[in-house]
């Protein structure tokens, strides 16, 4: 299965501290439970997962079967790291922070029931803060308007903004 | 698949770490928490320093510390326990 990672600077897990070799293939510690096993995004998981550095990278990574599919990621017991998507870097982070906030002011405008201290609030994260923060405050902002679903269908908005800016199949 | 949204705050951030650290909270948990370490700076400082905590002081026994540094420890938290310190 094709999916997709980011990672530190240098190919390093940000939370493994695992720096990873190119198209080599790397495997979970021996009898290693699905909790190790080494996770990585569907396009719908990428949102949750944008870092705050402005280093960070994103890779196309394969995964070996068996696949197992979690809320927010897939995990596997062995992966490699193809190539990485040349189109993720600071200028898309500007320009999805800037979307976050305008896409915040359009749901605060279009708000009604909520306190707007409260929704001001959310636009001044997503305003002030990274991408991913943005991405955060914009989902709770259409959780507080409208509910459960209207998160969820704001981060799945995020995800195709994400897929089709980056080309990612 | 629960229905619980991916909301966690530095609080809540603050009340799992020990169990994050020792690796004993459940998947969703440990993808919540990570989500909010993506984007939450101060959380990664919080974190790095839990982690210097651990570093330093899991050596630490009973025997290692000697008497007099043992009872001024104890001395501080007494008074921290009384509302002193």
């Amino acid at each position: 299965m094709i999916a997709w990672k980011f990672l530190e600077a240098g190919r390093v897990g940000p939370f493994s501290g695992f720096r990873w070799p190119v198209d080599e293939w790397v495997s979970a510690p021996e009898g290693a439970g699905e909790d190790r096993w080494i996770h990585a995004c569907r396009p719908s998981d990428l949102p949750y997962w944008v870092p705050a550095s402005p280093t960070a990278e994103l890779w196309r990574v394969e995964l070996d079967a068996p696949v197992v599919a979690h809320r927010w990621q897939v995990a596997s017991p062995r992966a490699r790291l193809l190539e990485p998507v040349v189109a993720w870097g600071p200028a898309v982070e500007r320009e999805l922070r800037r979307e976050c906030s305008a896409q915040a002011r359009r749901l605060a405008a279009g708000a009604s029931g909520v306190e707007p201290a409260v929704t001001a609030q959310y636009v001044q994260t997503a305003d002030t803060w990274n991408a991913g923060c943005g991405m955060f405050a914009l989902a709770q902002l259409a959780r507080t308007i409208g509910g459960d679903a209207a998160g969820d269908a704001e981060r799945a908005r995020q995800a195709r903004w994400l897929a089709e800016r980056l080309e990612l199949e | 698949m629960t229905s619980a949204p991916p909301h966690l705050t530095c609080q809540h951030l603050v009340e799992l770490v020990t169990e994050y650290l020792e690796g004993k909270l459940s998947h969703d948990d440990r993808s919540r928490l990570e989500q909010h370490l993506c984007f939450c700076d101060s959380c990664v400082k919080y974190l790095e320093q839990m982690r210097q905590v651990l570093r330093a002081t899991g050596r630490l026994t009973e025997e290692s510390i000697t008497p007099e540094a043992q009872e001024k420890l104890l001395d501080v938290f007494r008074k921290w326990k009384a509302g002193g310190a």
